[in-house]
């Protein structure tokens, strides 16, 4: 079953960019424009993988994460972060804090951010084997 | 009068006698006087003689005594000083034992020493008052200095018990004065880290400078952040030291909360800058990767890509140039080649540089002069590049077909440029944002590329390099009208510069 990505980004061109290489990757790419718009996106259809930047307009990468952590539905969704503030972030307090899996820094590369993606889906496909809590929840 | 005294007086009297019966004796034996009348008076007259010298030698014994304890009792009456002036000296005729001149003459002598030691002491008293009259001068002197002093300056004892404390440390740590009696600093001022830092240099025995920056909590609440430089008292050789450290120390604080402000917002601002250009070098990158992973697949993809590529460049040298000019005029180095200026001229070159833009998206653009000979004094290179930026937005964030008006005109001792659009519009949050750096509106995003240092540059130019004033006024999906306010030149003669052109509408 093709695995459902969801990419949300302020930046047109890096959405689209990162739209074109991982959906050739054989993912089922959506986008998003803002914190708020992918939340809604996020109840509407559960994707297997959240790609977000943090600073957006509305709602930012930060709030978008809390929403998903403390929503019932939405807790175990994995959460990649694709930001310029790659160096300022301590990766130690988004992964504790937050439930972030990865940090993608920007400038990236395309290549990079779809190997990334590939290692958090089989990961949690690894999980899911294994009978891991809530693995059901994200599948489902 | 003594007992030798009177067994002498006693023998007188019997020696008396026994002359007087050895006259009578005589007189009658010897001389033949035989009437006894004639012999009485004998006796009587040689008694009276013998008495009468007698008296007299007594006499002048009582009187030279008298004298003596009369001399003995100015003594003991006068003052030193006169004293020691005054010769007593004992008559010459005094017959007194050499014993009492002696003790006298000693007496005499002590006084003199003592009134020589007086008289130093007094000296000396005098110096001393001189001198505490020269500390109270000094005194008074410091504390008008300190009392001037914008800076906090606090001192404290060998016992860390605060001794003076300037008006201004009073204010900033909300000291209340207690007059006379000294406090425990720790007990009048709620900053501990301050306190340990004077405790701490106190405890030094040599003499020891610090510098420490500590965040002070400020009477409304506010936090201030202070450069405190402390130093030691060091003892000098007979002051008490019963503990073996210094004889207080003295706090001076340097308020550092502007310029910790300006680091914050200049580390902001890097950081703001930072992500900025991180933003279009994403994009470069990621395109750049695409095309080299052979991903546009079509010739027309592949030109897509390279136009995003050319673009985010672009971006990222408009951005470049924005920071110079942004950095130039905080520096203050703008502005120094002021010049009058006819605003049309100005007006026309920027319109001429966004002319193919407008007609790209076939957006109808106007110029209009009320009066072409309207004359501001500005630095024609920065107002050139603020008028554009206005003009140039304008025309970015009209969808195609709009309508884009640039005028200028005089009004009251001001020239005026507006730029009308019917663009995309601002909403009142917007407005109030578009000035900050690097503030981008998100519906606009898509509609054209920029730096988000535009409209602060132009507010820049206008309001601080010119004094001048930037209007905006916005209504979303109507459209937003752009004023620039600039003061006319003082020698600009109102005669020719409302001369009417054929330019009017």
């Amino acid at each position: 079953m093709t695995k459902k990505v969801l990419l949300c980004d302020d930046e047109i061109h890096i959405l689209k960019a990162a739209e074109l290489k991982v959906s050739r990757a054989g993912y089922d790419v959506r986008i998003a424009r803002d914190g708020e718009q992918a939340w809604q996106m996020i109840l509407d259809d559960l994707p297997d993988i959240l790609v977000t930047d943090v600073q957006m307009p509305r709602c930012d990468g930060f709030e978008l994460s809390q929403r998903i952590r403390q929503d019932e539905r939405t807790r175990d969704l994995p959460i990649l972060m694709l930001t310029a503030k790659g160096f300022e972030l301590e990766q130690q307090e988004l992964m504790e804090r937050w439930g972030i899996i990865d940090i993608v820094a920007k400038p990236f590369s395309p290549r990079e951010l779809v190997r990334r993606i590939d290692a958090v889906i089989s990961a949690e496909a690894g999980h899911c084997v294994a009978g891991a809590p809530g693995a059901d929840r994200i599948h489902q | 009068m003594n007992s030798p005294k009177w067994s002498l007086a006693l023998i007188s009297v019997a020696l008396t006698i026994a002359l007087a019966l050895g006259i009578d004796w005589i007189a009658a034996e010897w001389l033949g006087i035989g009437s006894s009348h004639a012999r009485w008076w004998l006796l009587a007259t040689t008694l009276v003689l013998v008495c009468g010298s007698f008296a007299f030698l007594l006499g002048r014994e009582w009187t030279s005594r008298q004298k003596v304890a009369d001399d003995l009792e100015i003594l003991g009456r006068s003052d030193m000083h006169r004293l020691a002036r005054t010769n007593v000296n004992f008559r010459d005729d005094t017959q007194v034992g050499d014993d009492l001149e002696r003790s006298v003459a000693r007496l005499q002598e002590k006084m003199r020493s003592m009134s020589r030691q007086t008289e130093e002491l007094e000296k000396e008293r005098a110096a001393y008052e001189r001198l505490a009259k020269s500390y109270e001068t000094q005194s008074r002197q410091v504390h008008t200095v300190l009392s001037a002093l914008a800076e906090p300056v606090l001192v404290t004892d060998k016992r860390d018990q605060l001794v003076l404390s300037n008006s201004s440390a009073n204010r900033l740590l909300s000291i209340e004065s207690a007059a006379g009696e000294k406090q425990a600093l720790a007990s009048l001022v709620r900053c501990e880290e301050l306190v340990e830092l004077l405790h701490e240099t106190r405890r030094k025995r040599a003499f020891t400078e610090q510098a420490h920056e500590i965040e002070v909590e400020a009477p409304d609440g506010s936090p201030r952040w202070y450069r405190v430089t402390t130093r030691n008292i060091p003892t000098q050789p007979g002051e008490s030291d019963p503990d073996g450290t210094s004889q207080g120390a003295v706090a001076l604080l340097y308020d550092i909360s502007s310029q910790r402000r300006l680091q914050k917002r200049n580390a902001e601002f890097v950081t703001a800058v930072s992500h900025e250009m991180k933003t279009p070098l994403a994009t470069i990158s990621a395109y750049t990767e695409l095309l080299a992973d052979g991903e546009a697949d079509t010739p027309d993809v592949q030109q897509q890509f390279l136009r995003v590529i050319a673009g985010q460049s672009r971006l990222l040298s408009e951005l470049a140039n924005n920071l110079v000019d942004l950095a130039r005029i905080e520096a203050d180095l703008a502005g120094e080649h002021q010049s009058n200026q006819a605003l049309s001229q100005l007006v026309d070159a920027a319109a001429e540089a966004a002319r193919p833009m407008a007609d790209a998206k076939q957006i109808t653009f106007e110029v209009r002069h009320a009066d072409r000979a309207l004359v501001t004094c500005v630095d024609r290179q920065l107002m050139l590049q603020a008028i554009a930026h206005v003009v140039s937005n304008a025309i970015k964030y009209t969808p195609p077909g709009g309508h884009v008006k640039v005028g200028t005109f005089r009004e009251g001792n001001n020239a005026v440029l507006e730029v009308a659009d019917t663009g995309i519009g601002l909403s009142e949050e917007q407005q109030d944002r578009v000035f900050e750096k690097f503030y981008r509106v998100l519906e606009s995003k898509d509609m054209a590329e920029g730096s988000g240092l535009g409209l602060p540059l132009v507010k820049h130019i206008v309001e601080d390099v010119h004094g001048g004033q930037v209007e905006l006024d916005s209504s979303p999906g109507v459209g937003t009208r752009v004023r620039i306010t600039l003061d006319l030149p003082e020698a600009a003669s109102p005669a020719a510069s409302t001369l009417p052109t054929e330019d009017q509408p």
